[in-house]
């Protein structure tokens, strides 16, 4: 293993000025002591919740602006580059308590920078030959990874997770490079915590850690989940294989209060009398039963076959919740449509019927490119108790359905504010609120009442009429123009902060992390940008 | 005699063997993608996935959608058969696409699942004349590229994208081919309508097109009833050549019988009917064989005095490469390719008893034929008025007063092969030719009023039709299974069913496609 460590080049904006030292960083600045972000979607159940976030106010976020931005260098594969960012509050480092960001690049990169200087603080890269079934989708002569097809980038997909201190006060990275192998790396220096060793190869999501157990949805691996107790010395690997369309959820598995993970199944095959049984097109729940993952339960939409003739999947994570002392389940998908699941029994007595099934909110193209909802959905709960679900989407807003509040038309996409009703053990939602149109609505976060989302700027077309279906990544990316960040408030979708075109790339399969008064957003062209406050309005 | 041109039978052979399995991994079915669905005209989709005798042992099947076109009639001619294009990745998502050609030069894409217009696309050609019934001035043929086999999906995502690029989404040369009223070719990109190279001349205008077919790069098409000038005959034009120059076999004096036009033979020959012709010549009132190539001819077989009625249809049986067509005599003819007639060219290998009346202006057009699990060939032709007396297939489903379907069954018999009555359909009037799916025997009572007379203008012919009815048949009894009662309103102009994923198409004279099938949840 070769193990590169460079300077970065670093554009750096320290109007926050906000310096840490060896000292408790909230008794040096009055401020709340900065908290942890430690996994994609901020917890097990995949919320995209923020809870403990105040320095960002609905009234102060409008004066967000980018603090700094770091050129981490990582080389684009496919369309792929930087994943969303982890964050540990308050870190032991040989320069004193920092606050540090991890944050991957499907290179195989994996950096920890400070927080409030916007630097690198050490980067590592793994070199290896990839193991026989897994690698890159090879889709042209030209051996640039940009090239590669966008389906199979290769490299390390995964987002990876920060588990809790050791007796050392060591925070170790949990981190799966393309080759399949899990590394343990001390947040602190990048050095290894524990030798790396092989936990499975495939397309790997943002991995989940619970208790002992991490979990890493997975496709193009002949398996879609697997999991290994991270304390078992053996390093017994489990996986269950849902037998057809891979796990796509960007937020991986999302876990719910008995253990089970959830997972959404992508294009496939519905078939119980196949050996084994095969849950394309659903959303699926396995547990771990002695060393084994066992299926818990799941669901499969009637219509999963018009499903699969279009393409049109369930293809985010799911998101857990409780309501009323009930755990559900939210789910959608391409297809557009929102489902409500228990999670004891996830599709009813013939596992193919929600709770709640939505009218398509979107899609309405039935275009599995440029439409429906894709990423991962998110949940809070506001000040009264209302249950928010909120679904990035992409494309235009369904005709025949209606949101209470618009803004504006929406072509390319946007984010949809569902509130949950309960009406005699009955479920519904009803959407409150649209949001203004975003090119390629993203899964959001909530903070303080606020919804952080963003639109991708990403060409989200896999065909076209003058040269048919191309996976040649780098035509998506020469048609793709930038993201854009947004600030909605959480009960109207009203908008309160956009980013204009500060960001001057787009990002393919990112995510938002919003915690201690920050926005962290990469993009394709390997740029990691920083939103926050000037010190002087934080206040605010 | 000729060379069999036993290399592409092989091909032809695997393809086959490909089809169910591609089928069952993929998404969408079987693409009709000719008249009469393949090269050999058989009108046959073998699998389906929701279509079989067992589904329709309960209700379901139905009428899905209509749509009204807004082409313009001309004379009695309106929409063309629908072609399918079962699955593309288009710039719009996964879609599932029914080509329909329309007879005032219009191209219509809708996506069949949906009933939503994909894209339409009107052909700028020469203003047509006023036409006749026989000669109508219209566009009246469209095809895709079809494969030497019956059609199969085509492969996974990520398959290679079409000869010279663009338009196709899923791998294959999924172009459309539509040949206007002015006789040039437009090869149209299946996403949007648009021309994806310069058109080509291929016929005079006003010509009347039969059967398109592009088979690899080159282009297909028979031409009859000498309009617009034009030589009766098949005319080829290989699209990938530099001089487009155009091939073409002249059927002196007679016409090319048949809705479907040219057939290729499961020898890689290339087999046409004809209807009238030369007293003495060759290729008068027979079946001629072409070489792919030149278009010469290679072999023929002469009915004698009577024209064939229907385009050739070809199958192999117990590694014979058979033909069969009909012939206004009322009979089924069954010839050999690898002598079509034997030794005087008018010894066939077996002709049936007559089974059609002949009514006046009748044809059946063309032949339909499938293969049962147990190995047995059927063959399925469309008859005008009673059944002839030499049928023997009894009267299970009815007394016939106007027309039927009638169904046979190829045996051999001390080392000679026949065709055996087995069913009559129900009673149908002026049946188009049948189409098969998966055992159900799909039939058209059209409800065309035929004549003779020939004063009788289109509008007094299409005031005196009556409303078409679709019918399923069991393919084993001709037992009825399904109709569409009053569903349709208008007649059909001797245009079959197509069909495949699931659904059946019907074209009227009103410009009303009509899509039957099982409803598949959205």
């Amino acid at each position: 293993m070769k193990i590169i460590v460079f300077c970065a080049s670093v554009s750096l904006c320290c109007a926050a000025g906000w310096v840490v030292r060896d000292v408790p960083v909230a008794a040096q600045s009055g401020r709340p002591a900065p908290i942890d972000w430690v996994t994609d979607g901020n917890d097990n159940q995949r919320t995209g919740w923020q809870r403990n976030e105040t320095i960002l106010t609905k009234k102060n976020v409008k004066n967000l602006k980018v603090l700094w931005k770091i050129q981490t260098g990582n080389q684009v594969r496919a369309l792929h580059s930087l994943m969303p960012v982890l964050i540990i509050g308050r870190l032991n480092t040989s320069n004193g308590v920092r606050e540090v960001g991890i944050v991957n690049g499907i290179s195989d990169n994996l950096y920890a920078f400070d927080v409030e200087s916007g630097t690198i603080l050490w980067q590592k890269h793994w070199n290896y030959t990839p193991p026989p079934g897994s690698g890159p989708q090879t889709v042209s002569t030209n051996p640039d990874p940009a090239h590669l097809g966008f389906l199979r980038p290769g490299g390390s997909s995964d987002t990876p997770v920060i588990g809790p201190a050791d007796a050392q006060g060591r925070r170790p990275v949990y981190f799966v490079t393309g080759d399949g192998m899990l590394h343990t790396i001390n947040a602190a220096d990048g050095s290894d915590l524990v030798p790396p060793y092989m936990f499975h190869i495939g397309k790997g999501w943002s991995l989940n850690l619970v208790g002992n157990v991490l979990w890493m949805a997975n496709t193009y691996a002949g398996i879609s989940i697997a999991a290994v107790r991270v304390d078992d010395p053996s390093h017994k690997v489990m996986t269950f294989n849902a037998g057809s369309g891979g796990a796509w959820g960007r937020r991986g598995a999302a876990i719910d209060s008995s253990g089970t993970a959830w997972f959404t199944t992508g294009d496939g095959v519905y078939d119980l009398t196949s050996d084994p049984p095969r849950y394309g097109n659903s959303v699926v729940g396995v547990h771990i039963v002695g060393d084994e993952l066992k299926l818990k339960s799941y669901f499969t939409p009637k219509n999963w076959e018009w499903l699969r003739k279009r393409d049109l999947d369930p293809n985010n994570t799911p998101t857990v919740f409780t309501y009323k002392g009930r755990e559900l389940i939210a789910a959608s998908g391409k297809e557009c449509r929102m489902f409500l699941l228990d999670p004891q029994s996830a599709g009813g007595a013939d596992n193919q019927t929600p709770l709640y099934k939505s009218d398509l909110f979107c899609n309405e193209e039935v275009d599995f490119q440029d439409a429906g909802s894709w990423g991962a959905l998110s949940t809070w709960e506001d000040q009264v108790g209302n249950r928010w679900i909120l679904a990035p989407f992409w494309g235009p807003v369904h005709s025949k359905f209606k949101f209470e509040i618009t803004h504006g038309p929406v072509m390319a996409g946007g984010v949809g504010g569902f509130r949950l009703r309960e009406r005699n053990g009955k479920y519904d939602l009803t959407p409150v609120w649209v949001s203004a149109d975003m090119k390629r609505g993203e899964p959001v976060v909530i903070a303080n009442g606020m919804v952080f989302g963003y639109g991708s700027g990403e060409e989200t077309k896999q065909s076209w009429p003058d040269i048919g279906l191309n996976f040649d990544s780098s035509i998506r990316a020469a048609k793709s123009t930038h993201a854009t960040l947004y600030v909605v408030d959480g009960l109207t979708g009203d908008e309160l902060y956009n980013s204009g075109d500060q960001i001057t790339s787009f990002n393919h399969f990112n995510g938002l992390t919003v915690v201690n008064g920050r926005v962290y957003i990469g993009t394709y062209d390997g740029t990691l940008y920083c939103f926050g406050l000037e010190d002087t309005q934080r206040t605010q | 005699m000729r060379e069999p041109g036993r290399p592409v039978a092989v091909a032809i052979v695997l393809a086959l063997a490909g089809a169910s399995a591609a089928h069952a991994q993929g998404r969408g079915g079987s693409n009709w993608t000719t008249t009469s669905s393949d090269a050999q005209r058989t009108a046959w989709v073998k699998t389906d996935p929701r279509i079989s005798k067992e589904s329709f042992q309960k209700p379901g099947f139905q009428l899905l959608w209509k749509n009204k076109l807004e082409n313009q009639p001309r004379q009695l001619e309106s929409l063309t058969q629908p072609m399918l294009l079962s699955n593309i990745i288009s710039y719009k998502g996964f879609k599932a696409l029914a080509f329909v050609g329309g007879s005032s030069d219009n191209v219509y894409s809708i996506d069949y699942d949906l009933n939503k217009m994909f894209w339409k696309r009107h052909l700028n050609t020469m203003p047509a004349g006023p036409g006749t019934i026989a000669c109508p001035g219209a566009m009246t043929t469209i095809t895709r590229a079809t494969p030497l086999g019956q059609t199969t999906p085509p492969a996974g995502r990520g398959a290679p994208p079409a000869p010279g690029g663009g338009g196709g989404g899923r791998g294959g040369n999924t172009n459309v081919y539509a040949i206007s009223s002015g006789g040039l070719l437009h090869t149209l990109n299946p996403q949007t309508g648009d021309d994806m190279t310069p058109p080509v001349k291929l016929l005079p205008p006003n010509a009347k097109a039969v059967g398109a077919v592009l088979i690899d790069t080159t282009m297909y098409v028979a031409t009859r009833d000498g309009c617009g000038s034009t030589a009766n005959g098949v005319y080829a034009i290989d699209l990938a050549s530099d001089s487009k120059a155009t091939t073409h076999w002249e059927s002196k004096g007679g016409s090319v019988a048949g809705t479907a036009g040219v057939t290729f033979g499961t020898d890689g020959n290339l087999y046409v009917a004809t209807d009238g012709g030369a007293p003495g010549s060759n290729d008068a009132n027979a079946i001629v064989a072409l070489d792919p190539k030149t278009l010469a001819a290679r072999d023929w077989f002469s009915a004698g005095s009577t024209p064939f009625t229907t385009s050739p249809v070809a199958f192999t049986y117990k590694g014979k490469d058979l033909i069969v067509a009909a012939n206004a005599d009322g009979r089924l003819y069954v010839l050999d390719a690898a002598s079509l007639g034997g030794a005087d060219h008018r010894t066939p290998l077996s002709k049936t008893a007559p089974y059609s009346a002949g009514a006046a202006d009748f044809a059946a057009g063309a032949l339909a034929t499938s293969e049962n699990a147990d190995g047995s060939r059927w063959v399925f032709a469309a008859a005008a008025g009673p059944p002839g007396a030499g049928t023997n297939a009894g009267s299970a489903n009815g007394a016939i007063t106007n027309g039927a379907v009638v169904a046979y069954k190829l045996v051999e018999q001390n080392g000679s092969l026949s065709l055996q009555a087995v069913w009559t359909s129900r009673d149908m009037l002026s049946p188009a030719p049948p189409a098969v799916v998966n055992g159900i025997v799909f039939a058209i009572s059209t409800g065309e009023f035929r004549s003779a007379d020939v004063q009788l203008t289109a509008a007094q012919r299409a005031q005196r039709a009556k409303p078409a009815v679709l019918y399923a048949l069991d393919a084993a009894t001709g037992k009825e299974l399904w109709s569409s009662g009053n569903t349709i309103s208008s007649f059909v102009r001797g245009v079959g069913p197509s069909a495949g994923d699931g659904q059946v198409y019907v074209v009227t004279y009103d410009g009303t496609v009509y899509a039957f099938g099982i409803p598949l949840e959205h």
